[in-house]
This record gives structure tokens, sequence and C-alpha cells, in this order.
């Protein structure tokens, strides 16, 4: 986590000039406490506690609006997605973690994220002809040895959560 | 306008068209309209038999790495089984991971390396040859042949247009004309026969893309949203992606249940606007009642133009 950060911060002390134009861009920021320029800011002054505790890593949508008119190009919504996996990694944030491990059920199950969920879509689904529902085993199969190989399980082995996917 | 990713859309041929979650489990009527307009525009879709989604919800979230969505998207791509070259999709999301991942084929040696080699595991490989276009900038691109099949023009319907981040901001170099001061959506309402009318937060995020632990903010940019568009007074809302159609079509629901609007405004996707106005059946066909804000079709704004058939 550590060796992490360190790189962030030097990635950013390199490149922000703390205009605020990321901030000044953010849709997040006009109704939360999401600051990107803040965010930027804790990681160059290495106050790595303010960011792990801080919402601004939760509360960005990843809407690129800030890496757009970001005038030294600085990749704001790369480092927060780094940030969030490393949260969730270090046992923060159980709640969003235990959300998002039970859509990677559903995934496994129909191989989307969204289940049918009512009669009404089934009944248009099946008078138009579309026939895409659950996956096939052997579709399932290859998104399990997807995980494998790219290093999901090991990432679900941290979050003590590798049984659902064996 | 960006002539040469103008010049490579097809206007004709083989398309493989990639549904997405969104648009084949809640608003089913995205794919059907899709498709019937497609066809109608004289395409060959394909559509793959399983649909799998991109993954890019769970990327956002920092749960999948991005090698994870790659490998992902490689195995819905090789689905082309180099028969189709030109990809489709309905959704801003889809769009940007498909991009993405096309994009990481040429910069990320060692990423590459892993990708390969699970996708080879299961007995795929990553497809080189693949040009993904959203649908939306294919119908700007076929908007002459578009209004010569009107037969329900939109006349006197004022639309709200929103374009979508992910489509504007997650590949900026790749948007049709501009990410700051996009034209083409408007540009094809004005070919239906509608008109796109101007308001405040044209700009603003839909707030769908928010983590779902954080209900309040995308409330908020929703809410927000909203209030901006009833300000003008439409008829309709029009939107290119599903997760956008989705948070605007909600928000109204809810603020509905707090009494803090009292009618709704239709939400429709382009593929959906499109099928409307070539008079396609707006229950059966386009799936327009699956809606939230359009669940009660003959007292919706919509009335005005499906009454006269
Ligand atoms: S816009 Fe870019 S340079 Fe300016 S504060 Fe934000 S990250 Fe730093
Ligand atoms: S990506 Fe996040 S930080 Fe950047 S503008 Fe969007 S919400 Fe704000």
């Amino acid at each position: 986590m550590g060796e992490l950060n360190k790189s962030l911060s030097l990635e950013i002390l390199l490149k922000c000039l703390q205009c605020g134009s990321c901030t000044g861009s953010c849709p997040a920021a006009r109704f939360s406490q999401c600051n990107p320029r803040l965010l930027a800011y804790h990681l160059v002054r290495r106050k790595f506690d303010d960011v792990k505790n801080d919402n601004l890593v939760w509360l960005c949508l990843i809407c690129y609006s800030c890496n757009v008119r970001c005038p030294n190009n600085v990749d704001i919504p790369q480092l927060i997605l780094r940030l969030r996996e490393n949260a969730l990694l270090s046992g923060l944030k159980r709640d969003v973690l235990d959300l998002y491990l039970s859509i990677v059920d559903i995934l496994m199950e129909w191989g989307m994220l969204t289940p049918v969920l009512s009669e009404e879509i089934e009944m248009f689904k099946r008078q138009a002809g579309i026939k895409h529902g659950k996956i096939s085993d052997q579709t399932r199969n290859d998104l399990k040895t997807i995980f494998k190989l790219t290093s999901f399980h090991e990432k679900l082995k941290m979050f003590e959560k590798e049984g659902s996917l064996k | 306008m960006n002539v040469e990713k103008l010049k490579k859309i097809p206007e004709e041929g083989d398309l493989f068209l990639y549904p997405g979650c969104l648009s084949v489990n809640i608003y089913p009527g995205i794919e059907t309209s899709t498709i019937k307009v497609l066809s109608k525009l004289g395409y060959n879709v394909y559509v793959p038999e399983e649909v799998l989604c991109c993954g890019l919800p769970l990327f956002l979230a920092g749960i999948l790495s991005s090698n994870t969505m790659y490998t992902i998207v490689g195995r819905i791509l090789a689905e082309t089984q180099d028969r189709y070259e030109n990809v489709l999709t309905v959704c801003n999301g889809c769009y940007s991971s498909i991009n993405s991942a096309l994009e990481n084929i040429k910069n990320n040696g060692e990423s590459m390396k892993i990708i390969e080699s699970a996708l080879n595991a299961i007995g795929f490989t990553f497809p080189q040859n693949v040009n993904c276009f959203h649908v939306a900038e294919l119908f700007y691109k076929m908007r002459q042949k578009i209004s010569e099949l009107v037969e329900r023009p939109l006349d006197d319907l004022r639309i709200a247009v929103h374009y979508g981040c992910h489509y504007l901001y997650s590949h900026q170099n790749k948007v049709l004309d501009s990410s700051e001061h996009p034209k083409f959506l408007d540009e094809i309402v004005s070919t239906l026969g509608g008109t796109s009318i101007d308001y405040e937060e044209k700009d603003l995020c839909c707030g769908e893309p928010a983590l779902r632990s954080i209900r309040n903010l995308s409330f908020e940019l929703a809410r927000r949203k909203i209030l901006s568009i009833f300000e003008e007074e439409p008829d309709l809302i029009l939107v290119m992606c599903p997760s956008c159609l989705r948070a605007i079509d909600k928000i109204q629901f809810e603020m509905l249940s707090f009494e803090e609007i009292d009618v709704q405004i239709p939400v429709v996707h382009i593929s959906q606007l499109i099928g409307l106005a070539f008079g396609l059946d707006p229950r059966k066909e386009l799936g327009l009642n699956l809606h939230l804000s359009s669940r009660d079709l003959d007292q919706s704004p919509l009335r005005k133009i499906l009454s006269e058939r």
C-alpha cells in the first residue's frame, strides 16, 4: 500500500499545478465534498491518512471531466481507481466491497449485472424474440478462467471471498 | 467534425451489434429498436446469442482490474470471428470499455501478454481489426437516409438532449464532433422533425455512475438535471446510453413520489426515437411502456404524435 501511494504521489507531484480546473469542472464537487484538486494536494504532501479516510475517493463518478479539463493532463480518474482498489484491498470500505461482491455473484449467474426483474420484461423479450438469458456453463467456465488468469482470484482471496467463484 | 472517424463508419453491410447488460434486461426496447432501425436502414445485423457484461461497472468500483475487463471485452469481440469488422454499441459505458481495450492492443505489451494468454486458455484470440462505433454516430452519418424513412415525423416535439460523460470525456479524441459543444444528436433530432431545446444543465452528469453505495450524490445530480430540464417544459428527453436513461428515468419516479413534480417526461434512447419516427409500435417494438417515465403512454406528451395514427 505504501509503495503504491508513493508512486501516485510522485506522478502527481511532477504534473499537478494545483490550478483547480479539475474541481471547477467536477460535477460531484457541486453536490458533495468531492475535490480532485485537494486529493492531489494530499497525495503530494503524502498525507496518506487523509486520502485513505477521505470520502474523496468514493464520491468520484469517474466521469473524466477533470481529465479533459486539466491543463497538464493529470489522470485523476485513474488515480482514484487505484486508490479505490487499494482501500478495498486493505479492508477499508467493507460495505462497498460486500455490495460489489454480491454483484459479482449476479455476473456469474447471468453473465450480466442485471437480472430480469419483472414478468412484464420477460414477456416483452419473449414476444420480441430476444433470447439472451443466463449464460451457458461453458461461458461461465470461460469467465472463471479469465478471472483466474488475470489475477482476479488472488484479489478475491485478499477479499476473503474466493469461495463464491470456485 | 471528426472527419476521419465519420469516413470509417459503414453505410451498408454487416454489423456486429453488442447490446450490453441494461439494454437486454432492464430496457429491452433499446435492443429491439436498434435491430429494427438498423435493418430498415439496410444493414445486415448480427447479434451474439449470449450477452456478457463488459465489466466496466465493476472496474469503476475498483473491483476488477483493467486486464480482467479487457480480457472480458476480448472474449466478447472474439465472437466477431473475423467476419465482422464493425462493432456497434448502444451504451456509452460499453463504448468506453471496448475502445479502451482496443487502444490497449497498441499500447501495452505486458498487459496484452496477460490478456492474450487468458484468452488463448479458453480458445479465443483478441481480434486485431475491429472498429467500435456508438450506434448514435452511425445514425448521424445516415441522417439523410433516415429522413427519407420517416413515417411519423416528430413535428412539434420539444426534445431535451443529453449526451453522457463516458461518451464525451472518456475518449475525447474519438468524439464525433466536439466534446465541449457536441451537436450531432441535436442534428438527428431536427432530421426527424423535432426541436432540440437548450437547458441550463445540458452538460451535467446524470449521476448514474456514482457508486451504488453513495445514493445521495446520484440523487442530487439527477435531481438538478431534471429540474433544469423541466424548466424548459420539453415533451421528451433523449439519451444515447441505457445508464443515463436509467438515472433520468428513475429520478423522476422518485421525485414524483416525493411530490416534487407531478408529471413525468418520457426518456428515450436514440434508437427508440428513430423507431418512433419510423412509425414502429411504441409498446411492442420499442418497449417504451417499460420505462418508468412512459408507463402510461396515452397520458404522456408522446400522445401528440401517437394519436394521429
Ligand atoms: S486540473 Fe490538473 S493541474 Fe490543475 S489542480 Fe487539477 S490535477 Fe492539478
Ligand atoms: S472523474 Fe471524479 S473527480 Fe474527476 S470530474 Fe468526474 S467526478 Fe470529479
